[in-house]
């Protein structure tokens, strides 16, 4: 019932926010176009006619409200393509790279000795090793295989590679706040006590070292798309004929001097809007189930 | 040592006709909170003289610290001075610009913070620190400032200094810490030296050699020292006079004697009292309750929920800073009773006739 | 010894000081250095001692945060170091903890129903009538209203937090609660009703405490027995009054002596006399003993005595003369060859033992005075609180 009190009062802080509300109704719309692609436009990203390349936006009600690319696409049908599997992927490899830098980094700050030397290195190797080499190792090892085209599988290969070079952060950001943690009385207090190693863990340690952490997640949803258009070139990227934002922003800013910037622009302003959103949402709900910020 | 009131005793020279070094003089500073407007400090007035020593006593969140970061110009910018002066050698510091006034008191007002660690940079050595405001004001030469920051070094009773000048401040100890930070705010050599809580992290063997060499320097130099603490102990074994804050406000100003003889305030009695004593095995007399938030002030005199003497005029009269005696000040309603040892007629009397000891001061005739 | 609810029995705990790309281990910080104590059922043994000294650590060890070196822990008889899993943690019920600073002692993300109710949680109780119903009980016990339990810590002000954590200590009903400077942290008009609640709770429900403290004013006023830590070790122990009134080793009778009064008539500072070994005629001109410098460090301490580095008595005495024959290089210290202390001082660590001149044997069923110091005398005039 504590707990529900808790959350009725987030919610109560929350609401007195209006930056809270428009970037929760931005990142809402943005699930609802992931989700319903066909509410937003009736053309398919695949018919393409090359000679209708690089038409300027012609407005809302025309045949193309966002012009079209390069390949004569719509920019606005592969927009809204581009988002399912953009935002799939980026909640998939911050969501399971989290898991495992924080599952990592509370191992190593809590019990130190071995298990920190292990996963310390580890990190280490990892960062050293360069992301490209890593992919293209990769490449050559499913070349062959067929992943099938549904959702999950166009962006399974991407969220591979970007999970493995993405969690050392978080491992690290955790281990030092874990460090400072688990010295304060509070932890000494539950230690005394009797408390088990998980219940000082997760009660005690987790919850007041995870703050740092969680300022991280918005800024790096926004380089996981930002590294699947690179990844994209090797062939690892979202599968053709699928298509990213990450996709779209590398293809557009190869126009932006070439009298079609709107190519860049509109996907990029799509990122842009969505992760600062997600900036605004996280931080509003950190302050939110902070007890020392709700008076 | 009996304590003298007479303010031209042991005067210094160069303090110019005799006059305090340092005034205080009715000094308020407001908070800007989420909540609101919050007074820090109200109405703080006091005189610092050449070689005396004055003790600002108080609680967590009296003002006792705020009002001196406002004597040096450090108020954060959500606080404000809204009212008094800061007058040091004849000019108000509360006039000038926030840069004139920090370059004023970094000539003449030093302050030793109580967390050395904190206030001493890790990354230059001890010799660089005692000499950046020298090296940066007076263009001492390396040399010279080395040989400057060994001569401070000196001064403090650090050991060995030739060599520690070089060193970092986690190679010092606590107290050796304290001195450095005591040697740096003398490397301008200032007219008044302003000490917050400078012993609170001392151990008490070497919290008495810190106080000791304060007091050696203070007498050396004719210096004023004002010392901040919460500690009626200290304040007893080295202030001459005292000033006791409660809520933002001065509550009883004396000479330090008399003070613990006969207290003027009931807060002060009380304080006096709550200090465990050898002779006391029972119950600790306490002080019920605790002080009030800045945002939720009482009516009338601030400390009256927690008074043990409180009247009916008490809840709605706030009283003034009176002087219920020679040298002695108090804003309480029935400081001659205190003083006197015994409590305040009861409301029931005060109802038909004025206390008679109403009468002589202009302090509590405000009945009615 | 009769009905001591918690015996140490020469405690060591050495914390291992590794260097160099090997981590081999270089030597030890001696933080508890060989300590025996006793505490009586139902009383109060205050542990005091400077910064360094090994009283925290003691207190660590006692509630079992930390593994003693060696030596014996007993409560109520049994070793804890013998007694299977689940005994220890069924001991580890009967003492409990009560940290300095309520500030950080106190998880802020959990609820103070939460904080108290968690010894329940841990050891899988549930008290008659519910574990709500307990933690309402035990924050009506340290006088805070049950009504607040679900606020947060914040909330709450230092003196009340500290309620909190004595809750919390008390949940289990422990027969031993270890305070660690409890009220340090909290200002002065506070200190006052936690130390009174420290007592009502002892007379209530016959607590014994161990009170550690650097605040010797609060320890005479609670402690019945006292103990007085130097670098790890004992150096005085006995009656309160006893320890107060007649302390016998020359750190104990500096310690007194720095001790701020609250009395203007005793000074700290008086301008005439400022060293150490002019004030050692003391008592007379009522001037503090201030020790020089700082206690050493524990990594390394002195030979023999570890007080005489710093000892104002030692040099003063008729034995102190130079050696003809030094049994170590002089140039061994900086300040060797200013400095005389007796060879005994520098070579035999004094062992406690109780001082005939001591007003023999106390009080019946208390704990005799004794003092580890090779010339333990009282002062001539002791000045010990006014």
């Amino acid at each position: 019932m504590n707990d529900v009190g808790l959350v009725s009062a987030a919610w109560r802080t929350l609401r007195r926010r209006p930056d809270v509300i428009v970037a929760a109704l931005i990142v809402l719309f943005f699930a609802v176009m992931a989700a319903f692609p066909r509410l937003f436009t009736a053309t398919s990203p695949r018919t393409c006619a090359i000679r209708e390349a690089r038409l300027d936006p012609q407005g809302w009600g025309a045949a193309h409200p966002l012009g079209t690319d390069a390949l004569g696409c719509d920019v606005l049908a592969t927009l809204v393509a581009g988002v399912r599997p953009s935002l799939l992927l980026a909640f998939v490899v911050v969501g399971a790279s989290l898991l495992i830098g924080v599952t990592l980094g509370l191992l190593a700050g809590y019990y130190l000795g071995w298990a920190d030397y292990l996963i310390s290195r580890t990190i280490e190797v990892f960062l050293v090793v360069p992301l490209l080499l890593a992919a293209l190792l990769l490449l050559s090892l499913f070349k062959n295989v067929d992943l099938g085209a549904g959702t999950f599988d166009v962006i399974l290969l991407p969220a591979v590679v970007l999970i493995l070079f993405n969690w050392m952060g978080y491992a690290r950001y955790v281990r030092a706040s874990v460090l400072e943690a688990k010295n304060l009385d509070y932890v000494t207090a539950a230690r005394s006590l009797g408390a088990s190693d998980l219940r000082i863990m997760f009660r005690h340690v987790l919850p007041n070292a995870i703050g740092p952490v969680t300022a991280l997640i918005p800024t790096s949803i926004a380089a996981v798309i930002g590294t699947e258009a690179v990844l994209s070139f090797l062939g690892i990227g979202v599968r053709p004929p699928a298509t990213s934002w990450g996709i779209q922003i590398s293809q557009g800013s190869e126009w932006v001097l070439g009298g079609a910037p709107h190519i860049l622009i509109a996907p990029l302003v799509c990122l842009i809007a969505a992760v600062l959103s997600l900036v605004v949402l996280g931080d509003a709900l950190r302050d939110a189930l902070d007890p020392r910020l709700t008076a | 040592m009996s304590a003298v009131t007479n303010p031209g005793t042991r005067q210094a020279s160069d303090a110019g006709a005799g006059g305090p070094l340092l005034e205080v003089t009715d000094l308020a500073v407001e908070f800007r909170t989420p909540d609101g407007v919050v007074r820090a400090v109200d109405g703080l007035s006091y005189r610092v003289e050449a070689g005396r020593t004055l003790a600002i006593v108080g609680e967590s969140g009296s003002g006792k610290s705020v009002s001196s970061l406002a004597v040096l110009g450090l108020l954060p910018d959500t606080a404000r001075v809204t009212r008094g002066s800061v007058r040091l050698a004849g000019t108000d510091l509360l006039t000038l610009s926030r840069k004139a006034h920090r370059a004023r008191c970094g000539d003449q007002v030093a302050m030793v913070f109580q967390d050395a660690l904190a206030a001493l940079n890790p990354v230059h050595t001890v010799g660089y620190q005692l000499t950046e405001a020298l090296r940066a004001r007076q263009g001492l030469s390396r040399g010279d400032a080395r040989r400057r920051a060994v001569e401070l070094l000196d001064l403090v009773k650090v050991p060995n200094a030739k060599a520690r000048v070089k060193e970092y401040p986690h190679q010092f100890s606590g107290g050796m810490r304290q001195r450095v930070m005591i040697a740096s705010a003398l490397a301008m050599d200032p007219d008044v030296l302003i000490a917050d809580e400078p012993t609170t992290a001392l151990d008490v063997t070497v919290q008495a050699q810190v106080l000791r060499l304060l007091a050696e320097i203070q007498a050396e130099r004719q210096m004023g020292l004002v010392l901040i603490t919460h500690d009626l102990g200290v304040v007893a074994g080295v202030a001459d006079d005292v000033t006791v804050m409660y809520a933002g406000r001065a509550v009883e100003q004396a000479p330090v004697a008399p003070t613990y003889t006969t207290p003027a305030h009931p807060y002060t009695r009380a304080l006096l009292r709550s200090i465990p004593s050898a002779s006391g095995t029972g119950r600790l007399p306490v002080i019920p309750g605790r002080p009030p938030s800045p945002a939720a002030m009482p009516s009338g005199c601030p400390f009256h929920p927690r008074c043990d003497a409180v009247r009916d005029i008490c809840r709605t009269e706030v009283p003034p800073l009176a002087t219920p005696a020679e040298g002695r000040t108090s804003a309480c309603h029935f400081a001659e009773d205190i003083m006197a040892g015994h409590d305040p007629a009861p409301d029931a009397a005060a109802a038909d006739a004025p206390a008679p000891n109403d009468g002589p001061n202009n302090g509590g005739g405000d009945h009615e | 010894m009769s009905d001591g609810v918690l015996e140490v029995r020469e405690l060591v705990k050495h914390y291992p000081v590794r260097s160099g790309l090997l981590r081999r281990s270089t030597g030890a910080v001696k933080a508890v250095d060989g300590v025996s104590l006793t505490l009586e059922r139902g009383k109060t043994l205050g542990l005091v001692g400077e910064s360094g000294s090994g009283k925290s650590t003691l207190a660590r060890v006692l509630v079992g945060i930390e593994k003693p070196t060696s030596g014996a822990v007993l409560v109520d008889g049994e070793d804890v170091a013998r007694l299977s899993r689940a005994g220890r943690k069924q001991l580890r019920r009967d003492v409990q903890m009560v940290f300095q600073d309520p500030y950080t002692s106190l998880n802020p993300r959990m609820s103070v129903s939460e904080i108290v109710g968690e010894p329940f949680a841990i050891h899988g109780i549930d008290p008659a009538g519910g574990r709500r119903a307990a933690v309402g009980e035990l924050l009506e016990l340290v006088g805070l209203d049950p009504d607040h339990a679900n606020r947060y810590p914040h909330q709450f002000s230092g003196g009340q937090r500290q309620r909190v954590g004595i809750a919390r200590a008390l949940a289990l009903r422990p027969k031993i609660l270890v305070c660690d400077e409890p009220v340090s942290a909290l200002d002065v008009s506070v200190q006052g009703q936690v130390i009174n609640l420290l007592e009502d709770l002892q007379a209530e429900l016959g607590l014994s405490y161990l009170f550690v403290a650097h605040d010797l004013g609060v320890v005479r006023h609670i402690a019945h027995d006292v103990a007085v830590m130097y670098l790890g070790r004992i150096v005085e122990q006995g009656p309160e009054a006893e320890v107060y009134d007649g302390a016998q080793h020359p750190y104990t009778q500096a310690l007194l002596s720095a001790v701020p009064v609250p009395d203007p008539s005793v000074r700290l500072v008086e301008a005439s006399t400022s060293e150490a070994g002019s004030a050692s005629s003391s008592g007379v001109g009522g001037a503090a003993i201030v020790l020089e410098g700082d206690p050493p460090s524990p990594v390394d301490p002195p030979s023999g005595c570890p007080f005489h580095t710093r000892c104002w008595l030692a040099p003063t005495l008729p034995e102190a003369q130079p050696d003809p024959i030094p049994s170590y290089p002089l140039t061994d210290r900086a300040d060797a060859g200013l400095r005389l202390v007796p060879t005994a001082c520098e070579t035999d660590g004094p062992a406690l033992v109780p001082r005939p001149e001591a007003g023999s044997g106390g009080a019946p069923g208390g704990a005799s005075h004794v003092v580890a110091c090779h010339f333990a005398r009282e002062l001539a005039a002791p000045r010990v609180e006014a």
